[in-house]
């Protein structure tokens, strides 16, 4: 019987719509164009996503509940041996393990880093319990790693109607299926072609608008009319696939040139960041129909589009967007330092290349919420083309945008050093995880040295742990902690990695008095 | 969209579940994160299977000094060991061993007992069912690496046979591991509360 409502839900649907249809999609057009080329906004975009989500929820309380009669009655409920704090009202569902709580590897990690307290014991006990511990840290990678986890993409705690987001096991009532199918006709029979069109439209204007205002001979008034062909072309781009940004700390936005740097998630990222303000593109020269609209952008304004061949040369790379950055008549370059895509929970090492151009960075952080769309895109798994039809058929793109206070590189500091400050303030700004993998780990195998790291830490800490090493370095350690940090790295700078231990002992007593004291006492009492 | 699309046929799912002990949630999110690492997949019956490559994949066990243990514990099995595949079964199995214990309802998996054994077997590589001071050594040069001199790694693992070994023959047997490990909380070190 529920099938046949639907039906004749559908049949109703169909029959008004044939009416209105073209009508209708035509003013919606019309109105978007509209309210791109002057930059307002009427706010339904907002309004629908707020009931979608409001819809989404109910409907997974509705399941949840019906899970909940289902499972009482099939089996008993187990009861763990230790008491868990109650959590927040979410679905059990197997799919929330997004970011387990890594115990056993942060007790590992802080064990290494000497920031647990503990009391000086045998060797033995302390090598036995933490070989436990590794095992443990081990096993929980197993479960789940920081470097797999960050590509695949981010779960979700309730379904939001889209079936690529379903769960393998989840509990689908008579209720969530119609609603889905609703969702399923709007999304593809009234969004899909509103957004159809609206891309087509956005990318004529974006290509024949700049090529025309190639001609115009002014340079001032070229770039006003750069500037707004752009950001128009732009905002219905975004329309197109229903996003619904928010920016932050709009004063801080870059105007006179110079780099903008932010984190990557989606090919859709340039298309965002360009609603709110206009950038430079750099990227590689492309051929068929991206490279004929690299040509049109290029004749309104200077973007760096490079040969192939001229990408791999670093130097002529980075010459050309110093020339760009240090001209105030151009526009601000967007660069994303991560190189790849990234699923949104977390922000990977910046490759160091785009901080030596200049020495100020404006940052950017990009934060998507994924209920009603998931941007990111899987390049191994979705090609480009599948990839924008998710986008167009999914519900709508939500991202807020931070624009970062500029960032100017400090007295001393290395393109490493500032590229790393510069992405913990992008992470902390988008409420991302501050990681330090690299991007293209997730193609390539991690380097012995950092194996040797590991290892040396884990020496450094049982000889201040444990009875292992004799009193002189013990007490030599606790003088080193105290010491100045100064004093102690000019200290560092005299020891050599060759040397062994009485030379070690020799050149640090040299140093400081007191350890030659200790070594005086400790030659007394052997002999 | 490869691996996400296939599930665990509802038959496997009860029997993995009632024989490991773990709930059917817990099962399933392993199984994603078998379809995960798995790059392999069995030709005639379509399962999927990990290899030792897949786990060494894994970044950060490749960092962790006992990394290579670990996996081999996954292929201690003797069939698994033989046909050098694991299967989401053979997966769940180990797994299953860091199982909160669960004093209502006693598993024979995840028991102080089996949580001690699989310890064991990390230290005894050659599964002789007993430690001797040479394996001892391996697991210590596996955690230092090379920052320790070789007279230093053997005065530790002489240290640590005269207070395991009760009958100092030598060896260490299960027992005599299981009484050097009474005061360790095995079952806070060895278990992870997610697993439920």
């Amino acid at each position: 019987s529920t099938i046949a409502a639907s039906a004749m839900l559908l049949q109703f649907v169909v029959g008004l719509a044939s009416l209105f249809y073209l009508p209708f999609i035509f003013s919606i057009v019309l109105l978007v164009i509209f309210l791109s080329a002057t930059g307002l906004t009427l706010g339904i975009r907002k309004r629908i996503a707020h009931l979608l989500i409001a819809i989404f929820e109910w409907g997974s309380d509705v399941s949840e509940s019906e899970e909940q009669v289902s499972e009482s009655v099939g089996e008993t409920r187990e009861e763990t041996a230790e008491e868990q704090p109650a959590p927040i009202r979410k679905r059990h569902s197997s799919s929330d393990l997004r970011i387990i709580k890594r115990e056993h590897s942060e007790l590992i990690d802080s064990k290494l880093l000497g920031q647990d307290v503990l009391k000086k014991k045998s060797t033995v006990s302390v090598l036995v319990d933490d070989s436990l511990d590794f095992i443990s840290a081990g096993i929980e990678s197993i479960i789940e790693d920081n470097v797999t986890s960050r590509f695949s993409a981010e779960q979700l705690p309730s379904w939001n109607l889209l079936s690529r987001t379903k769960y393998t096991f989840m509990h689908i009532s008579p209720k969530l299926t119609i609603l889905w199918i609703l969702g399923f006709y709007f999304r593809y029979l009234i969004l899909v072609p509103i957004r159809v069109c609206l891309f087509c439209v956005g990318m004529a204007s974006m290509v024949f608008i700049t090529s025309a205002v190639g001609y115009v001979p002014n340079k001032a008034v070229k770039k006003w009319l750069n500037r707004r062909a752009m950001l128009t072309s732009m905002r219905i781009f975004s329309r197109s696939f229903s996003s619904i940004v928010n920016f932050h700390d709009r004063h801080n936005r870059a105007t006179q040139g110079g780099i903008c740097v932010a984190n990557h998630t989606s090919p859709m990222d340039v298309m965002i960041l360009s609603c709110d303000n206009c950038y430079a593109m750099v990227g590689q020269k492309q051929g068929g129909i991206l490279g004929f609209i690299q040509k049109s952008l290029s004749k309104a304004e200077h973007h760096i589009w490079f040969e192939r061949s001229e990408a791999k040369d670093r130097m002529a790379v980075s010459n050309r967007m110093r020339e760009h950055v240090e001209d105030p008549t151009k526009l601000p370059i967007i660069i994303f330092p991560e190189g790849t895509c990234i699923n949104n929970t977390s922000v990977m090492m910046f490759k160091k290349g785009s901080f030596e151009i200049s020495e100020t960075i404006y940052p950017v952080a990009m934060k998507y919420d994924s209920r009603l769309g998931d941007a990111f895109w899987n390049s191994s798994k979705q090609s480009y083309g599948e990839y924008m039809w998710m986008m167009m058929t999914s519900w709508a793109i939500t991202a807020d945008v931070w624009y970062l206070p500029p960032m100017t590189r400090m007295e001393g500091e290395d393109s490493i050093a500032f590229a790393r400050r510069v992405k913990k303030a992008i992470a902390k700004a988008g409420g991302l995880v501050d990681l330090e993998w690299d991007g293209a780990l997730k193609r390539e195998k991690v380097s012995n040295k950092l194996i040797a790291l590991q290892q040396k830490l884990y020496f450094e800490r049982l000889s201040t742990r444990t009875s292992m090493c004799s009193e002189i370095t013990d007490d030599s350690i606790d003088i080193l902690k105290n010491m100045s940090e100064d004093d102690r790295n000019q200290l560092f700078k005299c020891l050599d990695e060759a040397d062994d231990d009485n030379a070690v002992i020799r050149k640090v007593s040299e140093f400081i008095p007191e350890v030659a004291a200790l070594v005086t006492e400790a030659v007394k009492a052997e002999e | 969209m490869g691996a996400s699309t296939s599930s665990l046929p509802a038959g496997e799912l009860d029997r993995i579940s009632i024989e490991s002990g773990l709930s059917k949630q817990s099962v399933l999110t392993l199984y994603k994160r078998f379809l995960q690492l798995s790059t392999h997949r069995e030709r005639d019956s379509g399962q999927y299977f990990l290899t030792k490559e897949d786990f060494l994949n894994i970044e950060e066990l490749r960092l962790n000094p006992l990394g290579v243990r670990i996996i081999d514990a996954f292929f201690a099995d003797a069939e698994v060991g033989e046909r050098e595949k694991v299967y989401f079964y053979d997966f769940v199995k180990v797994l299953s061993h860091f199982r909160p214990i669960n004093k209502n309802k006693p598993h024979l998996w995840n028991t102080r007992e089996a949580k001690l054994r699989f310890a064991f077997t990390m230290y005894d590589l050659n599964k002789s069912e007993t430690i001797t001071k040479d394996e001892f050594k391996n697991i210590l040069q596996m955690m230092i690496g090379a920052n320790v001199s070789d007279e230093q790694v053997n005065s530790i693992a002489d240290r640590t046979m005269r207070e395991a070994d009760k009958d100092n023959d030598g060896y260490i047997t299960f027992q005599e591991f299981c009484h050097a490990m009474e005061k360790t909380d095995i079952e806070q070190k060895m278990s992870f509360h997610f697993l439920a």
